[in-house]
C-alpha cells in the first residue's frame, strides 16, 4: 500500500530534531498515529455516490454533538467526504501527506509543509471539520489578496460540503464584513480581524459587534505571523492630538545640523543624538530653552525624531516612498508592510523629509499585540513552510507542537555551501560572472537581495553586463505573484529583495510549464542570495523557492565580510586579520570563516529570541489589564454597573441609567487611552530602576498594576461627580469627550531604536548576598581592568 | 491588612504551589545540614570546637558556618554551603569578562546555558578542592575522623562535593519553580536556622543568671526598632526624574512621573561592611597568631581586638570608605549622564551639560548618611556583646551582615510575591465583577 510507504523511515531519525527533541522542543516526526487515521479515510469508496448523496451525508454531519467531532472518531468519514468534494469540484487528488498535515491542524497543532505541497487544501478539511461545531473557523492568510483568492478558489468545495464561506478584507463596509464574519469559514489577515475585534472591544451603546466570539483559527505563514510580527501591536486611533509643533520647521533645522559638531551618529548601534553644541543650536533657531525645559520637551522630541528619519531610516531600504505616504518595508520579508507605522512621530518625520503632506497619526485608543489577539481563539493551528528554527516558542508562546510533514515529492533540490569575499566589490563582480555563466545555459535564476537598493543596484550592473532579467521590487502582492509566476522560465533572471521568499509558488517553465524537460536537464531553479539574513528562517525560505514538488533545483549564497551583518555585529573581530579587506577577488576557501558568519546568526537569533521574551513578559500585565476593563466595559453595555459606582451614584436600587452608562463608558475609554501611553513611556524608562537595585520588571509591574487601579477607581469617581454635579445636562452626555468622530487603524512597527539594548542585560542572576559576595571578588579586577582601559585609551 | 495578603496570596494557585515548593525545599537543606559525612566522629568536632569558642577566636570556621547555615561545625553532608557555586560564578563571570572567545559564546544562541554548564562543571571542581582542604582539616582534629585515611578523604570528598551539587540543584529548582532567588534563600534559611539556638542560649543565660533580664528585654525591643530602621532605610530612595524626549505629542496629565532614577539611601548594601571586616581580619589573624613571640605586636593585637574601641572606630571608617568607594563604581555619574543624553533624555531643571556635577552632588549627599547608618548597623553586634554583655552568637544575629542580608532577601522575596500578585489580581477584578483596590 502506497501510505506506508510515504513516511520514510529516514526523516523520524534526523539526528537534528531527535537531538532538538531530547532538548524538550516538541517537533514530531512520527506520524504513524496520523497515518493509519489515512488508511481509514482511504477506505470510504465514495467515487460512485451521487452529488446529492454525497452532499446529504455531509449535511448530516451539521449540529452533530460536539464531543463527537472532539474525539475525532468520525473524522475518517468527513475527510473522505471532503477529498470527495474537492476531487469533484476542484479535480484535484488529495495526496497522503496533506491529509496527515490536515489532521495536525484539526488537532490545534502547527505543520511544516514544504512550499507547493498544498497546504491551502489541508488547511480545507481542518476549517471544514471544526466549522460543524457552529463557531465558525477562521483561517488568517499572509495578506488580503491570498485571502480573496482561497476564499472565492474553495468556495465551490465549502458548498458542496453544506458549508458558507466568506472573506473579510480591508475595503468592505461593516455590514460586508459582518455577514462574512457569521459565514461558517471566513478567510481574513490577522491583522484585519485583529483591527476588527479592537472595533468591536470599543463599541458603544446600539452598536453591533461585527465579529461573533471567536473559536478556530489557523494560521498561514505562521512563522511570520505568530513569531516575527507577532510583538507588533494593532491599533485602533482616533481624532489627532492638538500640537503646535510645524514638522516642517523642525525638518529645515535638522536639515542643516552637521555630524560629530551637532549631533552624534553611531550608525550600527543605530542611535543618533544631539552634542552639546548642538542642543545649543536647536535652541538658538528654534528660539527655545533648552532641554531640561519641561515645556520644550515635545520639541526636542521633534528634533530627535527628525534626526533618526534623516541619519537612521534610508529610502529603498528601510521604506519606499509612494505618493500616498511613506510605506515601510519589512525587514523580514523585504516585502511592503502594509497599514504599519512606526510610532512616536517618527513617520511624520519621514514623510515631511520625503516633501509630503504626513498622514496623520492620532491618539491610540486601545491596542493588542498580535501575539495576545491570536491567543482571544480557544482553539489555534498554523502552517508554514520553516517552523523548525522556532518549534521551541511555538511551543511556549502559543502551546503548539511542531509536526514535520514529509514532502509528497521526495526533495532534489541541493543546497551548495556558501561564497566568502573579502570585499562587496568581489562578491558583486563573482555574482555578475555566476549570474552571466549560467544564464548563457538558460537556466532561470532567482536572485535575492537584502534592499530594495541593492536590487537597483545590482540589475544596473546586469544591465551593463548585458543580461536581459526583471526586477520585483515590493510592489503589489497581486502583480507580484504573476511575476514571480513567471521567474521559473527557460532563461529568466529575476532579482528579488527576499520578499521572494514567501507566500509565492515558482512553477517551473511559467504557468504554462513550456520547456520542461529542457530546465529539467539544466537543474531546474537555481537560487542565488545575495546577503545572510539576521535570521536563518528567512534564509530557509529564499533557498526554498527552489525544488517546488520534487522539481530539481539549487541554492547558493553569496557574501562577503563587508556586509551588514558581518560588520554591525562585529564578526570581523574573530575572523583571520589576512582576509579582510584584501583584494583577492576569489572566494575564502578558510571553513573557519563561514563557520563565524553562520555562528553569528545564531548569536543575532538568540538575541532577537531574548528580546522577544522579553517584551513579551512585559506586554502580559497590559494585556490582562485589557481584558480586565474589556470585561468591565462589557458589563456596562450589558446594564451592570460596578457596584461602587452606583453606591457612590446613590442608584443602587434603580433600573440602569442610560446616561450613567455612557458617561461612564467614556470616561473609562479615556482612561485606558492615557493609561496606554503612561505604560508606554513607563517601559522605556524602567532600566532606570536597575541603578537602585530594582528589578526592572517588578517595578514595572507594581508600577503598571498601581496605576491601573488608582485609575478605575479615578474613573468611578470622576463619573459620579459628574453625574451628581446639577450643570450636567443629558445633552453634553449624548456626546461624551471619549467617543471619537472617527477611528483608524494601523499597526505600529517596532520602536527600530530603543533606549539602550536595555531589555537585552541580562535581569535576574544570582541574588543579594550572593551578588554582594561577587562584588567583593570581581571589584578589585574591575578596578584593574578600568585602569587598563584608560591607560589605552589615551 | 497582613491575613487578607496571606489570604490573597494562598489563593492563587500558582503562588501557593510556588511557596510550598520553597518550603519543602528549604526543609530539605535543613535536614540535609544535620546528616554528617561518613567516618566522622561528632563529639570529638563538639568537644573541638567547643574549645575553640572558649578561646575566643572568631576566626575562618565562624565565616563558614555562617554562611553553610551550621553545617559547617556539623561536618555534614551540606558542609561547604553554596559557597563553592557562588565563587565558581564570580570566576566565570570574570573570564567571561577576560575572555572574547567566552564572551562570544556567552552571547550565542543557547550561550548563556552553556555558561551555565561550564560554572556547573567548576563547582564540581572547586569542591572537590575544598573537600580536600576540608579533610585535611578534620585530620587535625584530635579523634574526628573514625576510619581509615584514604577511604575517609575518599568518601568525605565524594559525599561533600554530592552535597553542594544538591544543593546547587535545590536553589536553582527555587528559582526556577519556587519563590524568590533560590541561592539567597539558601543563605538566608542557613542563617535563620540559627535563631532557635540563639534563643535557647539567651533563656539558658537568663536563667543560670549570667544575664540581667532587664537587659534582654532592651535588647530584644531595640532588635525590634532596628530592623524596622533596616527596612526604612533599605527602602529609602531618591527619585531623580529622567525626561526622555520621544513624544512629539504633548503628554496628558495622568498618572505620576514614572522615569526616574531611584539613588538608594544605600546603594551597596551589606558590601562594604563584607569588605571592612574582612579587611580587618587580615591583621587581626596575623598579629595574634605571631602575637606571643613579638612584643609590639602582641601589644598592636591587643589594641586592634575585635569589639575595643580602636577596632570598631577603623570599623566604621572603613565601611564609611567603601560605601563612597563601591558608590562610585557601581553609580558612575559620568556614566549615567552620558547614557541619559545618547539616548535624548534629560534631567527636568538641570541643564545638559551640568547633569554630571547634579548627580554627583546628590549622590555624595546621600551616600553620608546611608554609610553611617550602615557602619551603625553594623557595630551592634559589638555594642550589644560589650554593653549587655550578650553571647557573641546571639549578637550576630542582632545586626551588621546577617541582619542585612535577612532583611534584604525578604524584601527581594517579598516583592517578587507581590509581582505574582499582581500578575493574578486584574484576573481576580474580572472574576468578582466588581474593582476594588488593592490589599497588599
Amino acid at each position: 500500500m502506497k501510505t506506508s510507504s510515504l513516511f520514510h523511515k529516514k526523516q523520524s531519525k534526523n539526528p537534528s530534531y531527535a537531538l532538538k527533541r531530547l532538548k524538550g522542543i516538541p517537533i514530531h516526526t512520527d506520524l504513524e498515529e496520523y497515518t493509519r487515521r489515512v488508511q481509514r479515510i482511504r477506505s470510504y469508496r465514495l467515487e460512485s455516490l451521487t452529488d446529492g448523496s454525497l452532499k446529504a451525508r455531509a449535511e448530516a454531519f451539521r449540529g452533530e454533538a460536539l464531543q463527537s467531532a472532539e474525539s475525532g472518531d468520525r473524522l475518517p468519514e468527513y475527510f473522505a467526504l471532503t477529498a470527495e468534494a474537492v476531487r469533484r469540484v476542484l479535480g484535484l487528488r488529495v495526496h497522503d501527506t496533506q491529509l496527515v498535515a490536515a489532521q495536525v491542524l484539526f488537532e490545534g497543532n502547527l505543520a511544516q509543509m514544504r512550499t507547493g505541497e498544498g497546504k491551502t487544501l489541508s488547511a480545507v478539511f481542518a476549517a471544514a471539520y471544526r466549522s460543524l461545531e457552529g463557531s465558525g473557523a477562521h483561517i488568517l492568510t499572509a495578506n488580503e489578496y491570498l485571502a480573496q483568492r482561497d476564499a472565492r478558489w474553495m468556495r465551490e468545495v465549502y458548498a458542496f460540503l453544506g458549508l458558507s464561506t466568506g472573506y473579510v478584507v480591508e475595503n468592505m463596509t461593516e455590514e460586508e464584513k459582518k455577514i462574512a464574519y457569521r459565514r461558517d469559514i471566513t478567510y481574513t489577515t490577522v491583522k484585519q480581524a485583529g483591527f476588527d475585534y479592537l472595533r468591536d472591544s470599543l463599541r458603544y451603546p446600539g452598536e453591533e459587534r461585527i465579529q461573533r466570539p471567536f473559536y478556530y483559527c489557523l494560521v498561514d505563514e505562521a512563522d511570520f505571523i505568530m513569531i516575527d510580527e507577532a510583538r507588533n501591536p494593532l491599533v485602533l486611533a482616533g481624532e489627532t492630538e492638538f500640537s503646535d509643533i510645524d514638522p516642517e520647521r523642525i525638518d529645515r533645522v535638522v536639515r542643516s545640523l552637521t555630524e560629530q559638531t551637532h549631533f552624534t551618529l553611531d550608525r550600527y548601534g543605530r542611535n543618533c543624538f544631539l552634542t552639546l553644541e548642538g542642543q545649543r543650536e536647536v535652541q538658538r533657531r528654534l528660539d527655545c530653552g533648552g532641554m531640561h525645559r519641561e515645556e520644550d520637551e515635545p520639541l526636542y522630541a521633534a528634533v530627535h525624531v527628525a534626526l533618526q528619519a534623516h541619519h537612521l531610516l534610508h529610502r529603498e531600504v528601510d521604506y519606499l516612498v509612494r505618493p500616498e505616504g511613506v510605506i515601510l518595508i519589512d525587514e523580514g520579508t523585504g516585502r511592503v508592510a502594509d497599514r504599519r507605522r512606526w510610532p512616536y512621530g517618527l513617520q511624520t518625520a519621514l514623510e515631511v523629509k520625503e516633501g509630503l503632506v504626513p498622514r496623520k497619526e492620532g491618539t491610540v485608543l486601545s491596542s493588542v499585540t498580535v501575539h495576545h489577539f491570536l491567543t482571544l481563539y480557544p482553539k489555534l493551528a498554523a502552517m508554514t513552510a520553516t517552523a523548525v528554527s522556532a518549534a521551541g516558542e511555538f511551543k511556549a508562546f502559543y502551546g503548539l507542537d511542531t509536526f514535520i510533514i514529509p514532502p509528497y515529492h521526495p526533495e532534489k533540490k541541493e543546497d551548495l555551501p556558501d561564497l566568502v569575499f573579502s570585499t562587496a566589490q568581489a562578491k558583486l563582480s563573482a555574482l555578475i560572472e555566476e549570474i552571466g555563466k549560467v544564464h548563457r545555459t538558460g537556466r532561470p535564476i532567482l536572485v535575492g537581495t537584502r534592499t530594495v537598493k541593492e536590487s537597483a543596484e545590482l540589475s544596473s550592473l546586469l544591465d551593463k553586463a548585458g543580461i536581459p532579467h526583471q526586477v520585483l521590487n515590493a510592489k503589489n502582492d497581486r502583480s507580484e505573484a504573476v511575476v514571480i509566476a513567471r521567474a521559473g522560465m527557460l532563461g529568466a533572471v529575476t532579482i528579488s529583495t527576499n520578499m521572494a521568499g514567501r507566500g509565492t509558488d515558482i512553477r517551473l517553465g511559467g504557468p504554462a510549464g513550456e520547456n520542461m524537460s529542457e530546465i529539467l536537464r539544466l537543474g531546474g531553479l537555481y537560487v542565488v542570495g545575495t546577503n545572510r539574513h539576521a535570521s536563518v528562517r528567512i534564509d530557509n525560505q529564499l533557498r526554498g523557492r527552489a525544488g517546488r514538488q520534487g522539481d530539481p533545483g539549487a541554492s547558493r549564497f553569496f557574501i562577503s565580510l563587508e556586509d551588514d551583518l558581518v560588520r554591525r555585529f562585529a564578526i570581523t573581530d574573530f575572523i583571520p586579520r589576512r582576509y579582510l579587506g584584501s583584494d583577492n577577488p576569489r572566494p575564502i576557501s578558510d571553513p573557519r570563516v563561514a563557520k563565524e558568519i553562520a555562528r553569528a546568526q545564531a548569536i543575532i537569533e538568540e538575541q532577537h529570541f531574548q528580546m522577544r521574551t522579553t517584551l513579551r513578559r512585559y506586554s502580559e500585565l497590559l494585556e490582562r489589564q485589557r481584558r480586565a476593563l474589556v470585561t468591565v466595559r462589557q458589563e456596562a453595555l450589558d446594564h451592570r454597573l460596578p457596584p461602587e459606582l452606583l453606591r457612590s451614584c446613590g442608584m443602587e436600587e434603580k433600573p440602569f441609567h442610560q446616561e450613567l452608562g455612557l458617561l461612564f463608558l467614556s470616561k473609562l475609554d479615556t482612561f485606558w487611552r492615557n493609561h496606554l501611553v503612561w505604560v508606554d513611556e513607563l517601559k522605556e524608562g524602567i532600566h532606570l530602576r536597575r541603578l537602585g537595585g530594582e528589578d526592572p520588571f517588578l517595578a514595572f509591574l507594581k508600577d503598571a498594576s498601581d496605576a491601573f487601579e488608582k485609575g478605575m477607581l479615578e474613573v468611578m469617581r470622576e463619573t459620579a461627580g459628574e453625574f451628581l454635579s446639577p450643570g450636567t445636562t443629558s445633552m453634553h452626555l449624548k456626546f461624551p469627550g471619549g467617543r471619537p468622530s472617527s477611528t483608524w487603524t494601523y499597526m505600529i512597527n517596532d520602536n527600530p531604536f530603543p533606549n539602550f539594548r536595555l531589555f537585552l542585560l541580562s535581569s535576574g542572576g544570582l541574588g543579594n548576598p550572593a551578588k554582594a559576595l561577587t562584588a567583593m571578588f570581581v571589584l578589585p579586577f574591575a578596578l584593574l581592568f578600568r585602569g587598563k582601559k584608560k591607560k589605552r585609551n589615551s | 491588612m497582613a491575613s487578607n495578603s496571606i489570604t490573597d496570596i494562598l489563593r492563587v494557585k500558582e503562588l501557593r504551589q510556588r511557596i510550598l515548593f520553597t518550603t519543602l525545599m528549604l526543609i530539605i537543606f535543613r535536614l540535609g545540614a544535620a546528616i554528617p559525612i561518613p567516618g566522622i566522629n561528632i563529639n570529638a568536632l563538639k568537644l573541638y570546637f567547643m574549645a575553640q569558642e572558649g578561646s575566643g577566636g572568631i576566626g575562618i570556621t565562624e565565616y563558614l558556618d555562617f554562611f553553610a547555615g551550621g553545617a559547617f561545625t556539623n561536618f555534614s553532608v551540606f558542609m561547604l554551603g553554596i559557597m563553592p557555586y557562588i565563587s565558581t560564578s564570580i570566576i566565570m563571570q570574570l573570564l567571561v569578562l577576560v575572555f572574547p572567545k567566552l564572551k562570544k559564546i556567552s552571547e550565542e544562541e543557547g550561550g548563556r546555558k552553556k555558561i551555565q554548564r561550564y560554572t556547573r562543571y567548576g563547582t564540581v571542581l572547586v569542591c572537590l578542592i575544598q573537600s580536600y582542604v576540608v579533610t585535611v582539616y578534620a585530620d587535625q582534629i584530635p579523634d574526628a575522623i573514625t576510619m581509615a585515611k584514604l577511604p575517609y578523604t575518599l568518601i568525605a570528598m565524594l559525599t561533600v562535593t554530592t552535597g553542594t551539587m544538591f544543593l546547587m540543584w535545590i536553589g536553582e529548582q527555587i528559582t526556577q519553580r519556587g519563590i524568590g532567588n533560590g541561592i539567597s534563600l539558601l543563605i538566608f534559611a542557613g542563617i535563620v536556622a540559627r535563631m532557635p539556638e540563639a534563643v535557647i542560649t539567651l533563656i539558658r543565660g537568663v536563667r543560670e543568671g549570667q544575664l540581667n533580664p532587664v537587659f534582654v528585654i532592651i535588647v530584644l525591643a531595640m532588635f525590634v526598632v532596628i530592623i524596622a530602621l533596616v527596612v526604612y532605610e533599605q527602602q529609602g530612595q531618591r527619585k531623580i526624574p529622567v525626561h526622555y524626549a520621544k513624544r512629539v505629542v504633548g503628554r496628558r496629565m495622568y498618572g505620576a512621573q514614572s522615569t526616574y532614577i531611584p539613588f538608594k539611601i544605600n546603594p551597596s548594601g551589606v558590601i562594604p561592611v563584607i569588605f571592612a571586616s574582612s579587611i580587618l581580619t587580615f591583621p587581626i589573624q596575623i598579629a595574634s597568631s605571631l602575637g606571643p613571640e613579638i612584643t609590639w605586636l602582641a601589644r598592636f593585637s591587643y589594641w586592634i581586638r575585635p569589639n575595643g574601641v580602636p577596632y570598631l572606630i577603623i570599623y566604621t571608617l572603613l565601611i564609611i570608605f567603601f560605601a563612597y568607594f563601591y558608590t562610585q563604581v557601581t553609580l558612575n555619574p559620568i556614566e549615567i549622564a552620558r547614557q541619559i543624553r545618547e539616548n535624548g533624555g534629560s534631567i527636568p531643571g538641570i541643564r545638559s551639560e551640568k547633569m554630571e556635577s547634579h548627580l554627583t552632588t546628590i549622590l555624595n549627599r546621600i551616600v553620608l548618611p546611608g554609610a553611617l547608618f550602615l557602619a551603625f548597623i553594623a557595630i551592634i553586634p559589638s555594642i550589644v556583646q560589650r554593653v549587655f554583655h550578650f553571647p557573641a552568637q546571639v549578637a550576630m544575629l542582632m545586626g551588621g551582615t546577617s541582619l542585612l542580608i535577612m532583611v534584604g532577601v525578604d524584601l527581594d522575596t517579598m516583592s517578587q510575591i507581590e509581582g505574582h500578585l499582581r500578575m493574578h489580581h486584574h484576573d481576580g477584578i474580572v472574576k468578582k465583577g466588581r474593582i476594588r483596590s488593592r490589599n497588599l
